[in-house]
């Protein structure tokens, strides 16, 4: 549950051009979940998280989400090319 | 500069970028994804000043190299990144996960599908070809209970009369070897199950062919030659030219003289055949469905799984007595011989005529000549040394034992390497004994993995190679000495050996998979020497993770349907499983289509345990249901010949029935009520009973960590999976426990 909210909500925040506020309350909502799902996965797990397809899938896209930051100002293109890759690794994250 | 181009230009830079090192794993996809995102941000200035057509030069350059290193290793990719199995899962998730829903969703003549709808109040199994309607039983908590009848090619479920879930249809028939007198082999079930081939052995040509329900209207399911003619056994009634005897399903029959015993479920009934029609002599409790059934002039030889069972052959003085003093039986389930033989010297003075005993492997095959009993098996004393040579360490071997005793004289392990052998440790000749008979003095094995025929006199090992198109043997027979007959069941073909050459004749067409499932790998073993192909015969692996109790090899059916694989769920699909199991082996020792045993395993399909018809006898309320004429009153008769001592964990293990009676309507809907009492439907949900989840050991309540599959509990009735490891995953109540375990019976 933390984990699809919790991406979802990083996915909205990264994406969609919400008011300034609006997008400082999914932020700490997504910050939130994510690390909650993330601590959670780690006690369980331990160091053998990465060892799980899914978890490896996870982390990635958390990379991602911390470079697209990074890229906000870069152009459309590499945002989209970005967020796409994101998209696809939240996907196997679920589905894997 | 356009997007499209920009596109091209980022794009390229990745993948060129991921192409140097090309890792295969998303890990290293991402990676470069970000090292050209932050290094194009850091350059930017510089290359935003080259030309636009360089710059998709460049990225176009970059896209075709990383495709190019991507592309071959799609596959890998795919595995690593947990991908493998997905689509499986989508499937079962489509045909299971929904409301009304069937499993298992091929059709199994014979056998019992479960319906899950839980709003209807009707389901009944409709066959089209045929017009004709088999009601099923509810079984509450909207789970119905539909039992196939062996005459049916293809069915839909209807739900309170309205045709919902088409089945698929059923899988190609097996062939089998019926009976072969001096002149003619009767082949059934090629290429339908309702196809009757008879064969003349001298010419090696078709003398007959029946097509289509050849016996009024019945099913042929067994024959024996019998003086004159031949007696067909069929799934209602033994019946020869002018007689018939409905004496219930015949799942396997043998003839001496005039005397024919015929398996009937749990009971073997003979019956006298004179000049006025069928005389029932005797019926004896067997405590398990005979798969293998023999005779010589003295008695009747029954066998599945490891247990073997002799029944003497009821004569016009004992007839008499043996009714009124009910059936007397010597156990002997030592694999000891001294013991076998005292046990059977005290037999002999009570008068007792039933023997039993416990073989150390399964038994595949088996044939007797006088005082010879002969049985093909994949244990020798595995199950003692197993925890030091490992879980897969099959021992082909013929077992010899003494008729009158049924103590093991004597073991022969055919399993060798010749000089041909290319590997450390491969073996590659005496392979997957699957068929036995005696010429005279000698016993002639097939052997389906290496394709050879042997024969084996006074311990000697002679083989000598199959043409290729019977190179899988699965059965064999000799009407006349020096005359062969084998049945290649993968190939489709009968093969007949006469004045020093074969001659075979096409049955059914080839099956690809099942021939790469008798396949050996360099290590000399084949899918088959665990998974025993039919019989329902298995391989007992090693105890493992600290359990104390061998294990068997899982069954391998409902596989389509079923995924992951293994107990730990190591592999999402077929595919991964067998390439993984093969290259564990040393590799395959000759091509094999590795797609067409994936298509062959997924169409593999077993359903619940059909007592149905025993129910109508027992419960008004199913009344509509197919009825067993005549059996129901013997079966009384004979009750009182059970062995009534508390069935032992072994013989839960070998999974047949160890009571005689089959659970009722009433037994089946309590124990269900229990089930999901406590809990069982929350894992092992309507109608697969399986969730497919994978469960940790910490879930489980188990002390043992790893991860743990959820297996369907179908089938497990006639199956050697009782429990995963010998011990229930969950803990209830001794009264819930016995009911529950009543309602598994008649899964």
């Amino acid at each position: 549950m933390t984990s699809a909210l919790g991406w979802l909500a990083l996915t909205l925040f990264l994406s969609v051009p919400l008011a300034r506020r609006v997008r400082r309350v999914v932020a700490a909502l997504a910050v939130g979940f994510a690390l909650t799902h993330g601590t959670l996965a780690l006690a369980c797990a331990g160091p053998h998280l990465l060892d799980h397809a899914p978890s490896r899938h996870g982390a990635l896209a958390s990379v991602l989400a911390v470079t697209l930051l990074v890229a906000r100002r870069d152009g459309p293109v590499a945002r989209w090319l970005l967020l796409a890759a994101m998209l696809v690794l939240i996907g196997l994250h679920v589905i894997a | 500069m356009t997007a499209r181009a920009e596109l091209t230009w980022r794009l390229g830079v990745w993948l060129g970028a991921w192409a140097l090192v090309p890792h295969v794993s998303f890990t290293a996809l991402t990676l470069a994804l970000v090292a050209s995102t932050l290094l194009l941000r850091v350059s930017e200035a510089r290359w935003r000043a080259w030309p636009a057509n360089l710059r998709v030069g460049i990225g176009a350059f970059g896209i075709a190299l990383g495709l190019a290193t991507l592309a071959p290793e799609a596959d890998a990719l795919g595995r690593h990144e947990g991908l493998d199995g997905v689509a499986p899962r989508a499937r079962a998730a489509w045909a299971l996960d929904r409301t009304p829903s069937v499993f298992p969703t091929r059709l199994v003549p014979g056998e019992r599908h479960f319906v899950l709808a839980p709003n209807a109040e009707r389901v009944a199994l409709l066959d089209e070809a045929r017009e004709e309607r088999t009601d099923g039983v509810s079984l509450g908590h909207g789970l119905f209970a539909v039992d196939a009848p062996f005459a049916i090619e293809r069915a839909v479920i209807a739900i309170d009369g309205a045709p919902s879930l088409t089945l698929d249809p059923r899988a190609a028939p097996r062939p089998q070897i019926g009976c072969a007198t001096e002149d003619r082999a009767v082949v059934l079930g090629a290429p339908r199950p309702s196809r009757v081939t008879v064969v003349d052995v001298a010419s090696g040509r078709v003398r007959a062919e029946r097509h289509d329900q050849p016996i009024h209207g019945e099913l042929v399911r067994a024959c024996v030659s019998a003086r004159d003619t031949i007696v067909w056994g069929t799934d209602r009634a033994v019946l020869d030219g002018t007689h018939r005897w409905d004496g219930g399903r015949v799942d396997a029959m043998v003839a001496v003289g005039d005397v024919i015993a015929v398996a009937v479920g749990n009971v073997l009934r003979f019956v006298r055949r004179a000049d006025r029609g069928f005389e029932p002599l005797l019926d004896v409790a067997l405590g398990f469905s005979p798969v293998h059934l023999l005779a010589n002039e003295e008695a009747v030889f029954a066998a599945r799984g490891r247990r073997v069972v002799s029944v003497a052959i009821p004569t016009t003085e004992t007839e008499t007595e043996t009714e009124t003093e009910t059936e007397s039986e010597t156990e002997s389930e030592s694999e000891s011989e001294s013991e076998s033989e005292s046990e059977s010297e005290s037999a002999s003075e009570l008068r007792r005529t039933t023997l039993r005993t416990t073989l150390p492997g399964d038994v595949i095959a088996m044939a007797v000549r006088g005082a010879r009993l002969a049985v093909a098996t994949n244990a020798v004393d595995a199950v003692d040394v197993i925890d030091e040579v490992g879980n897969h360490y099959v021992e082909d071997a013929v077992l010899e034992l003494d008729a009158r005793t049924l103590a093991v004289t004597r073991a022969h392990r055919t399993a060798r390497r010749t000089r041909r052998q290319d590997h450390p440790g491969a073996v590659d000749a005496g392979l997957l004994p699957r068929a036995l008979a005696f010429d005279g003095e000698k016993l002639v094995v097939a052997f389906a993995g290496s394709g050879e025929l042997g024969g084996l006199v006074s311990g000697a090992l002679e083989t000598r190679r199959l043409p290729r198109a019977l190179a899988t043997p699965t059965a064999l027979t000799i009407p006349v000495p020096g005359v062969r007959v084998v049945l290649a069941e993968p190939e489709g073909r009968l093969g007949i050996w006469r004045d020093e050459r074969w001659q075979t004749i096409e049955l059914a067409p080839a099956s690809e998979g099942a021939r790469a499932f008798h396949a050996p790998t360099r290590s000399g073993l084949a899918c088959a020497s665990c998974h025993v192909d039919g019989g329902d015969a298995t391989h007992r692996l090693g105890p493992t993770h600290g359990s104390s109790t061998p294990r068997a090899a899982p069954e391998l059916a409902n596989l389509a349907l079923t995924p992951p694989y293994f107990r730990s769920a190591a592999y999402g699909s077929l595919e991964t499983l067998i390439e993984e199991s093969a290259r564990l082996f040393g590799g395959w020792r000759e091509e094999v289509d590795a797609r067409a045993l994936v298509a062959w395993l997924e169409g593999r399909a077993r359903g619940g345990n059909a007592t149905v018809d025993s129910w109508s006898a027992r419960d008004g309320s199913a009344g509509t249901l197919r009825s067993r004429d005549g059996l129901d009153t013997s079966m009384d008769d004979v009750r009182d010949g059970l062995d009534d001592s508390t069935p032992s964990h072994d013989d839960m293990r070998d999974g047949v029935d160890t009571s005689m009676e089959p659970p009722t309507l009433d037994d089946v809907r309590d124990g269900l009520d229990a089930f999901v009492a406590a809990g069982c439907a929350g894992c092992h949900v309507f109608p697969a009973f399986t969730d497919r989840r994978v469960r940790t050991g910490a879930e489980l309540g188990r002390a043992r960590r790893g991860r743990w599959d959820t297996p369907s509990l179908v089938g497990l009735a006639r199956t050697h999976e009782r429990f995963a490891d010998g011990e229930g995953v969950h803990r209830v109540d001794t009264e819930s426990y016995e009911r529950i375990a009543r309602f598994l019976e008649s899964l």
